[in-house]
């Protein structure tokens, strides 16, 4: 006790040489007395008392204590291993709702074919419209329209509306997106076999660009795939690499079919009239006038026709823009994985799994470690308040 | 008063750190007087009693030997058991004292150690409560003063001053008395 003075040490020293018997200096002698007087007339418990909480004692507190109305015996009573166990339930609850709620960014590596959530029908509608802009209408007609410019669409009547001419001759032209996730080095194998699928599918490929090097690479395809087989060459596609985003789009052009198909039959039968006109014809002018007239009639067939092939190939075929990207952490799909899985796969699956687990683990401790701080600032908070209730208590006796 | 435990909660407690058989036994009497003196009140101090004990026993894995000595642990328990029924006194605004009980002469008692002894408990009841909880850890427990310092939460050279300081209140007290 280095902070007490001399005589208090000296007195405090008095009091327990007395409650222990030594001898105590004369001049603290009523000190002594004082203490030993003070030890002796402590309250004692009753006989019965201390019986029955040796029983209870021996019984290991069995059940409620009728007589511990003082007990202040809490509903609940923390033990020491609650925080320990509420921690790892807490984390669990955290881990399990990251694993479920996590993987949904579109990473569906393994190319399963699956639609991506992050697919939009916008974008989708753009990279058709984009696809049928650069690749002209009628690239399987053959025709010499083929390379004619992209025409302003009008709007397609609603289903069911006059302006169609029935639902089993409606005209529908479909086109669709998709965005594959290929590793490096399997970009031209990938590459090849969109041409093969295309092919298989009975389509073609209207232009494509592919460029692969050990670090990265790419490529983009423009397909015209029948439209009876859209369905099952996505499908195929699909397998071939980790689908990052696929979309499809359809547009009724019924109308267009419609009125391509009667500016044929206009211009036929004005020239089936142009052609009885030139057989009644008389005098030379009248002869020169009609077949001039013919010739334009003619042109007007010509383009009509073309505009009817246009708008029937676009109904027969559609545009499939597939999008391929490197991508190192993409995982082998059916038709880029050659059956075998090396130690690199090995090494590189287990570093992914590796790289999962620290990033749930940065997760949880970003949530957790707050929550925490938060339970012990409460749990401080209501410490210090209790103990400043009970000393008040005594204050207030 | 002799102690009645039995074989059982000697097989019971032998795993645990704290042999609370021991420290029952050693203990029990103490916590019983520190209490009654605290609250004058002989039936809760009994309660209290018993509820401390059962909160130690439940707790007794808890108990950390670095944190200070069983006896202070124990008594720690007991004196938040006592600061609870206060509280609940004082919201129940029923205050049931029980001086008679605790003021009760010893059969044996000399005409004059009985005077001194009255002496001494009417200077008792005049010190504050804190002072009246020092007093009573000391020399009705037992407790060493760096026991009392680790169950009332301050330093060792505090607890000595505030003991001496309530020996000296108390000491006038008795010859005024």
């Amino acid at each position: 006790m280095p902070d007490l003075s001399p005589d208090v040490e000296r007195e405090l020293e008095a009091l327990d040489d007395a409650l222990a018997g030594r001898r105590v200096a004369p001049d603290l002698t009523e000190l002594g007395e004082l203490a030993l007087l003070l030890r002796e007339d402590r309250p004692q418990p009753t006989d019965g008392y201390g019986r029955y909480l040796d029983t209870r004692v021996e019984r290991g507190f069995p059940g409620k204590d009728p007589r511990t109305r003082a007990s202040g015996r809490r509903w609940f009573t923390w033990q020491g291993w609650m925080a320990p166990a509420l921690g790892v339930a807490a984390t669990g609850l955290l881990v399990a709702v990251i694993a479920i709620a996590g993987p949904s960014g579109g990473d569906e590596s393994g190319g399963g074919g699956a639609m991506s959530a992050g697919a939009t029908e916008t974008g989708a509608a753009a990279a058709a419209d984009s696809a049928r802009s650069r690749s002209g209408e009628d690239a399987a007609g053959g025709g010499a329209s083929s390379l004619a410019a992209p025409e302003s669409v009008p709007p397609a009547p609603s289903p069911g509306s006059p302006g169609t001419d029935g639902r089993e001759r409606r005209k529908i032209e479909r086109s669709a997106s998709l965005t594959l996730a290929a590793r490096p080095r399997n970009i031209d194998a990938v590459s090849a076999q969109v041409q093969d699928v295309t092919r298989q599918q009975g389509g073609f490929v209207v232009s494509s660009t592919v460029s692969s090097s050990t670090d990265g690479g790419g490529g983009t395809f423009e397909l015209r795939i029948p439209t009876r087989n859209l369905d099952a060459a996505m499908a195929a596609l699909s397998r071939l690499g980790a689908v990052r985003e696929r979309s499809q789009r359809s547009q009724d052009i019924t109308a267009q079919s419609v009125s391509a198909r009667s500016r044929l039959k206009d211009a036929k039968t004005e020239r089936q009239s142009l052609l009885k006109q030139l057989a009644d014809a008389v005098t030379v002018q009248e002869t020169e006038s009609i077949r001039a007239r013919l010739r334009l009639v003619s042109a007007e067939i010509e383009r009509a026709r073309a505009e009817v092939r246009r708008v029937n190939n676009r109904a027969a075929f559609s545009t499939v823009v597939v999008t391929l990207v490197a991508d190192r952490s993409a995982g082998a799909s059916g038709a880029e994985d050659d059956g075998s899985w090396t130690p690199g796969d090995a090494a590189h699956d287990a570093l992914r799994v590796l790289e999962v687990i620290a990033g749930i683990a940065l997760i949880t401790a970003a949530i957790a470690i707050p929550l925490a701080l938060l339970g012990l600032v409460g749990a401080l908070t209501l410490r210090f308040t209790r103990r400043r209730r009970r000393e008040h208590a005594l204050d207030a006796v | 008063m002799t102690s009645t435990l039995t074989a059982p909660l000697t097989s019971r407690t032998s795993s645990t750190r704290l042999d609370f058989e021991a420290l029952y036994r050693s203990a029990r009497d103490d916590v019983y007087a520190y209490v009654a003196t605290l609250l004058r009140d002989r039936s809760a101090a009994e309660d209290v009693t018993a509820a401390a004990f059962e909160r130690a026993y439940r707790k007794q894995r808890l108990f950390k030997a670095a944190r200070g000595s069983e006896r202070a642990w124990l008594f720690g328990i007991a004196r938040n058991a006592a600061l609870d029924e206060l509280r609940r006194r004082k919201r129940a605004a029923a205050l049931t004292a029980e001086p008679a009980d605790i003021d009760a002469a010893l059969p044996e008692d000399s005409a004059e150690a009985a005077l001194r002894r009255a002496a001494v408990r009417a200077a008792l009841a005049t010190l504050e409560p804190r002072e009246r909880e020092l007093i009573a850890l000391k020399f009705h427990a037992g407790l060493s003063n760096a026991e009392i310092a680790t169950v009332v939460g301050v330093s060792v050279s505090n607890a000595g001053t505030q003991l001496h300081r309530a020996m000296t209140k108390l000491r006038e007290a008795v010859e005024h008395a």
